[in-house]
């Protein structure tokens, strides 16, 4: 029988398509999978919306049944510029979070002591009142007093602009763990701080971070990485693992953690040495003439080297190129295969592709080596570098910053900068840090150097997450420290059980954002939206917000934050309410539709018009399409004159526009240049000299000597190097042990050792093996394999969840039943009582739960490492013993001794140079580095 | 039209995306998977690599998985897609074993056979798979592989491809491009490790070990030779890095329906020489004795064969909708067949007892010689083939090379003439009138077990297949996991103590005898069935 209402989308030549037709998508029949052959039709609608299990912010598409509006799943957007309607694994897993057995469906509050698992079941009313009120107070004295933390934001401004609203020094982020090495890196080059490599038109792919897996942004780079390797691009990977990435290289270089810098270097040098670099480009963007300057006056920080000028009058060009060649010439291919311990031929091969690539070097690097070293930063000043040299700098296939890919649209007003600034999250000890010194905090606390009246967290679970997570558990259960502490998170975490208020809100397809990423030479926004309420809204049935149409009384934080700044601000005297009015209904309370409709209508360079051809609003439009690309292409804008229409003076290659710097002058051209104080890509970073760091190793890209170098780990003593931040592409960080079809794929973390060092210990492939760090140890079984360099042991932190008790805490089958036992004398001991089981749900499949073993929380025996110059989290861990377990171990112990935590911490703040004695200005921070939300100049001031 | 697909492992870089999309457009459970990709990790450090594989049902131009359904549950449809109807399927599991690559499972929720179907459901309305589509790479490729304008086709023309074990005539319609040998070969890492690289291994094989004394399998090796990788030879290290599970299809019920099989059809070809030797008539207390023993033994084969259906309501399908090319649907008519006539002649023997009319008449008419030699030459010629059709249900398990031994058809008639002789010998002593077989029975039973000997250590114990498979099941069998119920239950029981008894002891210990040479058997054909699956075949 023939099906004559089914549409066939099957092209005209025979093939098939890969999406049904947008202009489809709001009545689309298919069969019942389950039931075929049987053909049973399901009736779905379809709305888009955005991926929220990484950074990348890829396009989905949730079906969603028009009967029952249950989501039956999710495919690509095709119509998204960045994932192309593709997506990792982790996109369709989408599906198991929304219809998690064990996620929180209602508003909680603590009954019991904090962390005893006691809760009752509130309204959002009540916590909405309870919480304002105690934000009120909080802000009616102070401005340092609320704080919002965050892991994953997943949109670009939206909560940003609340805190601002509110008028305090409130974000804190997840960064420092994670990437501001990488940041600081690339921010002291150009004053931006990711790179956006345009790796489909590029020659040679340079990779320190595992991109064909993780890292930002994993399923569109990967896409790209691919196409340009297929089109003749060679791929180098620098990683001390076999990542997956590393095995798809056409160069593999295993460098031990920490000697990325010399390898980076001695292929600087060889391009250096052989002149084979961009000449105009170095003459023209680099600031070799403030280098020159620095020399000149003595400033610069020869070391041992001899460099004097060659002509009598003055430092022209030729001597800069003569000062690189004098400075390099000690980063030999031997030097660096000695330090990175691998063979010299393969990183001659490196570097006779990068001195060949022509303007085409797409380069990267993310947490990695940048995040794991102490002075990691130097990892990305140095891989920056081989850009610069090579041109590669904004080229078609080179690497651009990420600003010139992203677009962030304007919302109808924006809050005033504040005049605050908090000390818990930028202390004066690290005046550079790139991001607030977040993993620090329990430290601080317990320094007391202040209390935190009001705390959220946002998908964000410091206590297994970050180093040192008993100092964690340790600050949550102080309430003098931390009076009120608001878990906003979709599913349960070993933090939230700590909070006085749990607060459930939506994944990716119960909620509202909007994002934009760098993902590719181009522009684009995306738009998260929650699919059910579309679906409703659809069919005639109209929600008053998202909680209506999210499972149980699941929320989502843009009407939270909302309704709570509101009533944080009910009679507008704190000035707060003003900023939540609706744009379209004086004196209303703003609704999601109008927020995003006015940026829709009037942020986006494009979408009216756009929305217009095919008849539609532009919010209409985005909620249709779910993406709209900006424009696409690679983009130069440091290369942009200064409008003509305005009258500029110059100085010292400045160009000034009412005491303000406008751009750079170039000859006789006025240009915008880099965002950087001397508006040139800063090769000499005269900040970081400033503040007090002036030798060599830290004003050019130079080898800083790592924690982890080979000096400081003592093999003969069994000593060897931990690498535990490395990212697996099933794994969504806090988020996975939601998706029991990622779990299924990975769940375990054992060590990666090689046979080498595994037969130098008498460790088989059944044993298990005992890793001690410099505060505790844990124990764990072992994977034996050549995938790994001898000397290093690998174990991905993404694993090891626990929970503490059955029922309001991690599921049964992602987690170890643990007990954590204290001495009240700062000793912890995590001790497994079972490891993963099944259990019985109304989803059938957690009883098929067949894995038990569900990893190691390595993380709890990690020391906080804050790198005196970024702050950033310095990974890698010297495993000062490495052996076969006792017969008093257990797989799964973890063991913690945090008055060691506090030694560790103490001896590398000894490492800083803070603000009260090394600020040339008398600020806290140079005026010229950003912080995620600025407070006004003045604030700088110590 | 002919779908196939191309995986292309240049552009794949193992992120597990199709595993999740399958899961999620087809609704599969945990513990199984319809695509999964397996990595291998290869080589010595720093030349260390970690090829993928995407793996999947090939559907095969030359389905094994269809031709064993019984009931049409697993049909080739005219596109080329193997597809699966879960509402016809018996889940008699014998596709599992037909399928040589490890593509097939039973469905928890259904308990019927399942797989991948290319999304049938989806291609129906003209879309792509769910995996094709969600691939970040591309690398799966989809479309009609005989037109010339495919890019599939084109793919293939234009590049070398490889398929899994091509050897066995399956012609699989997925071809890789840069095939990798460690991967495509099930077999080429030297053992199961006891974890993966960030999973439990989820198998029943555990134990399982390739014979480490086996000098070409140290080694990394194929069937076509040493691995290399990046033209050196890896020598160190072959591991499986994530691969899934897959459960053992048949059990202890199989071995039982083949011994008790074996009994009734080996009890009925000795009535039959009991017949022609005179020694019976069909109304006497032997014939009635031995046919109710023949019927017992079907009604336990039947039963057995049922229990070990995973949907035993369906059973009856198997007569109702049979898929004549399966050995499964022809055995099911050949027991039918001789159950009838196992009924008759117990029908007939009753109604001597009963002394119902007509029935001398028709006991003398058919014991006459030429009738006997017509009747009785066909219906032992039914039993022979209720013994030894299982060796070609065997054959038909593609999936399974410890069970296409050549003697296994002879092998099979011999343990039903075991079993036929061994069960006289029990009744001996209870049944007058059987007593002057009791030599004949030895004679039998000695040859028998004498033959099975040789066949058991040619096949199994001297190892020398030049089939790794075939090798490391027999390790299992003869070494490994099962080596208890080989040596003692097969070995000793069925073969050592049968004849030692019979030479050494002599007659009062026939019971032994009978008892041991029926416990071997089954304890035999339970090491022969578990250990033919205990070899992985992705």
């Amino acid at each position: 029988m023939k099906d004559k209402e089914m549409i066939n989308v099957r092209q005209s030549d025979g093939r098939l398509s890969s999406y049904p037709p947008p202009d489809k998508w709001n009545d689309w029949t298919e069969y019942d999978s389950k039931t075929w052959p049987r053909k049973e039709k399901r009736n779905y609608t379809l709305v888009p919306t955005v991926c929220f299990n990484c950074e990348s912010g890829c396009g989905l598409l949730a079906y969603v049944d028009k009967k029952t509006y249950e989501v039956r799943k999710f495919e690509g957007n095709p119509m998204h510029p960045g994932s192309r309607g593709r997506n990792c694994a982790k996109g369709p897993a989408t599906h198991n979070q929304i219809n998690d057995p064990d996620r929180i469906l209602y508003p909680l509050k603590r009954v019991g002591k904090r962390g005893e698992g006691k809760w009752e079941r509130i309204s959002w009313e009540q916590a909405l009142d309870e919480i304002s009120s105690k934000m009120r107070a909080s802000r009616e004295v102070r401005r340092d007093g609320i704080m919002y933390h965050v892991g994953r934001p997943g949109d670009d401004h939206y909560t940003n602009r609340c805190i601002t609203a509110w008028g305090v020094d409130g974000h804190n982020s997840h960064t420092n763990i994670c990437s501001s090495g990488a940041r600081f890196g690339y921010y002291t080059w150009g004053g931006f701080d990711r790179p956006s490599p345009d790796y489909s038109n590029s020659k040679v792919i340079l990779l320190i971070s595992s991109h064909l897996e993780t890292g930002h942004y994993f399923n569109p780079h990967a896409q790209r990485i691919i196409e340009a390797q297929m089109d003749g691009a060679k791929i180098i990977t620098l990683d001390p693992r076999l990542s997956n990435t590393a095995s798809k290289s056409d160069v593999w270089l295993p460098t031990w953690p920490g000697s990325e810098q010399y390898v980076l270097l001695s292929i600087a040098n060889y391009i250096i040495q052989n002149k084979l670099y961009d000449r105009d480009f170095i003459y023209n963007w680099v600031n070799w003439q403030e280098t020159l300057d620095a020399v000149s006056a003595g400033d610069f920080p020869l070391a041992n080297y001899s460099f004097e000028r060659q002509h009598n009058d003055e430092y022209v060009f030729e001597d800069f190129e003569r000062l690189l060649s004098v400075l390099y010439s000690e980063y030999t291919f031997d030097k660096a295969a000695e330090e990175a311990h691998i063979p010299v031929e393969r990183i001659e091969e490196a570097a006779k592709y990068i001195a060949d690539s022509n303007g085409k070097l797409a380069s990267h690097t993310w947490r990695s080596a940048s995040i794991g070293n102490l002075g990691g930063w130097q990892v990305a000043r140095c891989l920056f570098f081989l850009n610069v040299l090579t041109g590669s700098v904004g080229t078609s296939g080179g690497v651009a910053a990420n600003v010139w890919n992203k677009f962030v649209p304007k919302p109808m007003s924006s809050p005033p900068p504040f005049n605050a600034w908090n000390d818990l999250q930028m202390p004066q000890e690290w005046p550079l840090s790139s991001y607030e010194m977040s993993y620090l905090l329990p430290h601080f606390l317990n320094e007391d150097r202040g209390e935190v009246d009001v705390y959220f967290t946002r998908v964000y679970n410091p206590v297994w997450t970050n180093p040192d997570g008993f100092m964690w558990v340790k600050m949550l259960q102080d309430i003098e420290k931390i009076k009120c502490y608001v878990a906003l998170t979709p599913t349960w975490n070993e933090t939230a059980v700590y909070a006085d208020y749990v607060l459930p809100m939506g994944h990716a397809s119960e909620r509202h954002d909007l994002v934009s990423q760098e993902t590719h030479a181009g522009k684009w926004i995306a738009f998260r939206q929650p699919v059910r309420r579309v679906a409703m809204e659809r069919n005639g049935i109209k929600c008053e917000n998202t909680l209506e149409s999210n499972p149980g009384e699941v929320w989502e934080e843009n009407e939270f934050w909302v309704e709570l700044s509101v009533r944080m601000d009910k009679d507008g005297s704190l000035g707060i309410k003003k900023w939540f009015e609706s744009p379209y209904r004086e004196g209303e309370t703003i609704s999601q539709d109008e927020y995003y409709r006015w940026i829709f209508e009037n942020s986006v360079p494009g979408l009216p018009e756009a929305a217009e051809k095919e008849g539609l609003t532009p919010l209409e439009y985005m909620k249709n399409y779910g993406a709209f690309e900006i424009e696409s292409g690679s983009v130069k804008p440091f290369e942009e004159l200064l409008p003509t229409d305005t009258e500029y003076t110059s100085k010292n290659r400045l160009v000034y526009s009412n005491g303000n710097v406008m751009g750079v002058s170039n000859g006789d051209k006025y240009f915008r240049g880099f965002d950087t104080p001397s508006r040139k890509l800063e090769f000499y970073s005269k900040t970081i000299l400033d503040w007090g760091w002036n030798d060599l190793c830290h004003v050019v890209p130079w080898a800083l000597k790592s924690h982890v170098h080979r000096d400081n780990i003592d093999a003969d003593k069994g000593q060897m190097l931990l690498l535990p931040n490395f990212r697996l592409p099933t794994l969504i960080h806090t988020r996975s042990a939601n998706s029991k079809w990622l779990y299924e794929i990975s769940h375990k973390n054992p060590i990666w050792m090689n046979p080498i060092d595994a037969k130098k210990r008498g460790i088989s492939a059944e044993d298990l093996v005992r890793i001690d760090t410099e505060i505790g140890y844990f124990v764990d079984g072992v994977w034996l394999t050549e995938a790994v360099k001898p000397g290093v042991i690998a174990l991905s932190h993404h694993l090891g969840r626990w929970r503490e008790r059955d029922g309001g805490g991690v599921g049964p089958g992602m987690s170890n039943l643990v007990s954590i036992n204290t001495d009240g004398k700062g000793k912890y001991k995590l001790s497994v009582i079972k490891g993963a089981t099944s259990w019985k749900s109304e989803d059938p499949d957690t009883e098929r739960i067949w894995w038990q073993n569900v990893g190691v929380p390595q993380n709890l025996t990690h020391g906080v490492h804050p790198d005196p110059i970024s702050g950033g989290h310095c990974w890698h861990q010297k495993a000062v013993n490495v052996a076969l377990a006792g017969p008093e171990d257990s797989a799964g112990d973890v063991y913690v001794d945090t008055n060691k935590s506090v030694a560790v911490y103490r001896e590398w703040m000894a490492l800083t140079k803070p603000a009260v004695e090394h600020s040339p200005d008398g600020t806290r921070r140079p005026l010229w580095f950003n912080r995620p939300l600025r407070p006004v100049d003045d604030a700088y001031w110590l | 039209m002919n779908y196939g697909f191309v995986i292309d492992n240049r552009l794949c870089i193992g992120c597990h995306a199709c595993s999740t999309a399958c899961k999620s457009e087809n609704e599969v459970p945990l513990g199984v998977n319809r695509t999964w990709v397996k990595y291998v990790e290869t080589g010595v450090f720093p030349d260390s690599s970690r090829p993928f594989q995407v793996t999947r049902c090939n559907h095969c131009a030359n389905p094994p998985c269809v031709e064993i359904c019984p009931v049409t549950a697993m049909f080739k449809r005219a596109d080329g897609i193997v597809d699966f109807d879960g509402d016809a399927c018996i889940g008699c599991k014998a596709c599992i074993q037909a399928c040589p690559y490890d593509a097939i499972y039973i469905d928890p929720d259904s308990l019927t056979a399942a797989k991948c179907h290319y999304c049938a459901h989806r291609t129906e309305i003209g879309l792509e798979p769910a995996c094709v589509v969600v691939c970040p790479e591309q690398a799966i490729i989809s479309g009609d592989i005989d037109d010339p304008h495919s890019k599939i086709r084109q793919l293939i023309d234009n590049n070398q491809v490889k398929a899994r074990k091509p050897e066995i005539g399956t012609k699989p319609n997925l071809f890789y491009i840069e095939g990798s040998s460690v991967t495509l070969d099930p077999i080429a890492s030297v053992e199961i490790p006891s974890t993966y690289m960030w999973s439990d291994v989820e198998s029943e094989n555990k134990d399982t070990r390739i014979d480490k004394n086996s000098k070409e399998l140290t080694k990394a090796a194929t069937d076509d030779g040493p691995v290399k990788i990046g033209g050196k030879v890896a020598e160190h290290m072959v591991q499986v890095s994530y691969d899934v599970g897959h459960k053992k299809a048949w059990h202890w019920p199989v071995a039982a329906y083949l011994t008790t099989k074996a009994i009734a059809a080996g009890t009925y070809l000795m009535l039959m020489c009991a017949m022609a030797m005179e020694v019976a008539s069909i109304g006497g207390v032997v014939s009635r004795v031995m046919s109710l023993i023949v019927l017992s033994a079907m009604v336990a084969t039947g039963v057995f064969l049922c229990v070990d259906l995973e949907r035993p309501e369906r059973f009856l399908r198997v007569i109702t909708r049979p898929q004549w090319r399966s050995w499964l649907s022809r055995g099911a008519w050949i027991l039918v067949g001789f159950g009838g006539i196992v009924i008759s002649i117990l029908g007939i023997n009753l109604a001597a007892w009963l002394e119902i009319r007509y029935v001398t008449e028709l006991e003398s008419m058919l014991l006459r010689p030429t009738s006997l030699l017509v009747w009785g030459g066909v219906s032992s010629m039914l039993a022979i083939c209720v013994a030894i059709y299982t060796a070609y249900l065997f054959r038909q398990a593609k999936g399974r090379d410890l069970w296409q031994g050549k003697y296994l058809p002879l092998h099979m008639g011999v343990q039903a003439a075991i079993a036929g002789s061994a069960v006289c010998i029990l009744l001996i002593d209870w049944v007058g009138g059987l007593s002057s077989m009791y030599n004949f029975c030895i004679v039998i039973l000695s040859g028998g077990i004498a033959i099975s000997a040789f066949i058991v250590c040619s096949e199994h114990i001297v190892n020398k297949s030049r089939i790794a498979a075939v090798r490391m099941s027999n390790q299992a069998m003869v070494f490994g996991d099962y080596r208890i119920w080989f040596w003692v239950g097969g070995i000793f029981c069925g073969h050592l103590l049968p004849l030692t008894v019979l030479f050494a002891g002599g007659a009062g210990f026939g019971i032994i005898v009978a008892v041991g040479a029926l416990c071997g058997l089954f304890c035999y054909e339970y090491a022969f069935i578990l250990a033919g699956q205990s070899v992985p075949n992705s």
